[in-house]
């Protein structure tokens, strides 16, 4: 009995790292993202790991795959590890869908240009402003900047309803693109494009 | 009218989230709307931003080793947890059906239902050709639906393809990215059809010399409008097998080419579909090339 429970248990770890570990990279990237620092990061991607492979026999999401699963537990994961650490985030203020649009910054279409931008510092410049969201907003932007995941796919990850994924996302986007254009603005820069 | 009503579903729009009637409407709109155009292109480069700033990380081999060191630890707590008294009796029962049941279903069941089971594992992409010649393939092909080609000037990156194609048609275009399939991105053409744009994306097997072409395009109205139909339109060549296989997906619509039976464009098609919707079991393969013909 132990044998045959030993040798399935083998299996699974094998099966677990040829299923999850090709996803290393990118739970390391979200918990980089997420966390506060390089620590704190790889203690998100150990107790993930260790979790996803403790309810592998119980994977969920098949639907969408391994990687949605994963980022589900590292969200998970980290709201539970800032919970304990007493350091809850604050309550969004979650826009309502139908309504969100009456907020719009009116010069989200101001043209910018690419003559003298410090890339590095501007790659910096953005790496601030995401730190800068709240872990919800900083979430849902970069599931769907990074992953490439559907709206769907983030909700089920965040635990929350579609319209509350679009509404993050879109305030993300804006405070994002409004920091940019402040700082395209301080340096009386002319860029049409961020990229 | 003002554009207010529109604005929140730029993002959607870009993102390729929108439902098929406010898509219809949202493209009408942005069509005569330079400034929501303008947010369509901001959304995607932000997009783009983000991918290059936050690049993807090798890990650490000491992380590697930690986190598979704590898997041991998972793993030798998962051997010894306790089996409550009820499961080890349900185990001992359902083992021995379960073999049984499976033994039969190998020996008679399966033979029959494999021969009509969808085969993945057997698509055969071009084998042996060099790019020049997939590409005048594609000019014979699309050039008779009304396809102008041009220069090849997109980026070599699906991202850079996508984000070029996007801005220009003020459609949401997706070049797949094969990567995890065994191909590499090889080339890139501009291509007409229909009086459509796009780009032929042009992919190389790793292991071997084998090619392959996505046409990728905006959503085509015609595909819009007849979205229960996954394949929308198949041109055949007078002489030979050569056709061009649509379908669409969320975000946007491709064309499979190549001079392959249309029982195999439509397979192909059908996984490129599942991996591009990312949607396929991690436990199954997804796409194995039977050595060339």
């Amino acid at each position: 009995m132990g044998t045959e429970t030993g040798q399935g248990n083998e299996d699974a770890r094998t099966r677990f790292e040829r299923v999850a570990m090709p996803h290393f990279d990118v739970v390391l990237r979200m918990a980089r993202v997420l966390g506060t620092g390089e620590a704190e990061a790889e203690d998100l991607v150990q107790e993930t790991f260790t979790r996803a492979f403790s309810a592998f026999d119980r994977f969920e999401l098949r639907t969408y795959g391994a990687r949605p699963w994963l980022l589900r537990i590292l969200h998970n994961v980290f709201y539970t590890m800032r919970t304990r650490a007493k350091r809850r985030p604050t309550l969004l203020d979650d826009v309502d869908f139908d309504h969100f649009a009456d907020e719009l910054d009116e010069h989200a279409s101001e043209p910018v240009s690419a003559d003298s931008v410090d890339w590095d510092q501007f790659d910096g410049e953005i790496k601030t402003v995401v730190a800068a969201l709240q872990p919800e907003y900083r979430t849902v932007l970069l599931l769907w900047a990074l992953e490439g995941l559907s709206y769907k796919e983030i909700a089920e990850i965040c635990g929350c309803a579609l319209g509350t994924v679009m509404s993050r996302l879109y305030r993300a986007r804006q405070l994002v693109g409004r920091a940019l254009r402040n700082y395209a603005s301080q340096r009386k820069l002319n860029v049409e494009r961020f990229n | 009218m003002g554009c207010e009503r529109y604005r929140k579903y730029v993002g959607a729009f870009a993102d390729g989230e929108l439902e098929v009637k406010e898509n219809l409407e949202f493209l009408e709109h942005v069509k005569m709307c330079p400034a929501c155009a303008a947010r369509v292109d901001e959304v995607a480069t932000m997009k783009g931003v983000l991918q290059r700033v936050y690049a993807k990380v090798e890990p650490s081999e000491s992380l590697r080793q930690r986190v598979a060191e704590s898997l041991g630890d998972a793993s030798a707590d998962y051997r010894h947890r306790p089996r409550s008294g009820w499961s080890v009796q349900l185990r001992r029962l359902v083992v021995p059906v379960a073999m049984a049941a499976a033994l039969i279903f190998a020996v008679v069941i399966w033979p029959s239902v494999d021969r009509f089971r969808p085969r993945p594992g057997s698509v055969t992409v071009v084998t042996g050709r060099i790019v020049s010649d997939v590409r005048a393939q594609h000019t014979a092909c699309l050039g008779r639906s009304g396809g102008t080609h041009q220069a090849a000037d997109l980026p070599l990156d699906v991202v850079g393809i996508s984000n070029v194609l996007s801005r220009e048609l003020k459609l949401r275009v997706l070049a797949p990215d094969l990567r995890s399939l065994g191909f590499r991105l090889v080339g890139a053409d501009r291509c007409g059809v229909r009086g459509h744009s796009g780009a032929h994306v042009l992919y190389q097997a790793l292991k071997k010399d084998a090619y392959l072409s996505i046409f990728t395009v905006g959503r085509l109205p015609e595909v819009v409008t007849t979205s229960n139909a996954q394949i929308f339109d198949v041109f055949v060549s007078d002489g030979g097998p050569l056709a061009v296989l649509g379908w669409h997906s969320d975000k946007a619509s491709y064309l499979v080419c190549g001079d392959l039976p249309k029982s195999e464009l439509l397979g192909l098609a059908d996984q490129i579909r599942f991996a591009d919707a990312d949607t396929q079991d991690p436990t199954e393969p997804v796409f194995v090339r039977r050595d060339g013909d």
